[in-house]
């Protein structure tokens, strides 16, 4: 009991202390001057209005269009869509037939009667010729 | 090589007079001025038992004038300017020490081979062994209970304005301290088997 008393003590522990209570440490000679300076310094660049910094301002002011800029508008894109229709409708193969179509048939009339011909004879070996020819 | 601090505290006069003008935008950055003046020094000490490097020191307590300054404007002027520095510098320290061990692989309550690192790597110490000796004793102690120490041993503060610094009770600062000369003692008896 008495330990346990001894141990929730709180008074100050009597402690003799030779001379004063300096810690042996040493700063270098002028440091606090150079330290105010170099402080100065840091704290006119934290002051310093919002230079290299993003900061909200507000909202961006809303910019007003006027009636006749409205209908200025709707009247360019009329126009665009005016001229672009007709120029689609020419540009429309006349018989009606897409581009794919159109391309197709140029292909098939680029290749003539006996190159067709040319082209069926050369898969025939020499005795289906001869047996051709024979016939005909 | 300056040992301790040399400037006096502010008068309750001359703190009041501070903290009207720190309150009033307009003349607050020359008080700001006024204020590390005057505080620079008690704090370095304050911060430089704690993380005994000078260099790190420097960059502790310059951490803690821009903490400062960047949020002057919640100070409400109900403590002490004092108080209210050293509060900001005993969390600065705090923060500091924990990232150093952490890079370190060290944890934060078992200082001792950092802080002997630091004080035989340290130029800036030109005490006697018996003062080594006791700096190795104070970093076997907890942060918090070191913390106590220094600033009763050393600064000499009393227990209600420790109080406010460190949030904690005055009894519980009391049983700290007394824990910590304990400690000290012991490390000393086991120095001298």
């Amino acid at each position: 009991m008495e330990e346990k008393e001894k141990k929730i003590n709180l008074q100050e522990p009597e402690i003799t202390f030779s001379g004063t209570r300096e810690t042996g440490m040493t700063v270098p000679s002028g440091f606090f001057e150079d330290f105010q300076a170099k402080m100065e310094q840091a704290i006119d660049r934290e002051a310093a209005p919002n230079i290299g910094r993003i900061s909200a301002e507000g909202q961006e002011p809303l910019h007003e269009v006027s009636r006749w800029n409205r209908w200025i508008g709707i009247a360019a894109c009329a126009v665009i869509v005016a001229v672009a229709y007709p120029l689609w409708q020419v540009l429309q193969p006349v018989d009606g037939a897409n581009t794919e179509e159109v391309l197709a048939q140029s292909a098939i009339e680029l290749a003539t009667e006996e190159e067709e011909n040319d082209l069926v004879f050369a898969s025939m070996s020499d005795y289906d010729l001869y047996d051709l020819y024979c016939e005909l | 090589m300056p040992k301790q601090s040399t400037t006096k505290a502010l008068n309750p006069k001359e703190e009041a007079e501070l903290k009207a003008q720190l309150a009033d935008p307009e003349k607050r950055r020359s008080a700001f001025s006024r204020l590390i003046s005057a505080y620079q020094e008690q704090l370095y000490w304050q911060i430089r038992k704690l993380v005994i490097n000078h260099d790190d020191t420097a960059d502790v307590l310059q951490n803690t004038f821009l903490k400062a300054w960047q949020n002057i404007g919640s100070f409400r002027g109900d403590s002490k300017l004092s108080t209210w520095l050293y509060t900001i510098a005993h969390n600065e320290s705090l923060t500091f020490l924990t990232k150093m061990q952490a890079e370190r692989d060290l944890t934060i309550d078992d200082p001792e081979g950092y802080v002997q690192e630091q004080i035989q790597a340290d130029k800036y110490f030109d005490g006697d062994e018996a003062q080594r000796k006791l700096l190795r004793a104070i970093a076997t102690l907890p942060a918090k209970q070191r913390q106590v120490f220094n600033l009763r041993y050393y600064d000499e503060m009393p227990y209600e304005e420790m109080s406010s610094v460190l949030g904690t009770s005055v009894g519980a600062l009391k049983a700290s301290y007394h824990f910590a000369v304990e400690k000290i003692t012991a490390f000393f008896r086991k120095e001298e088997i």
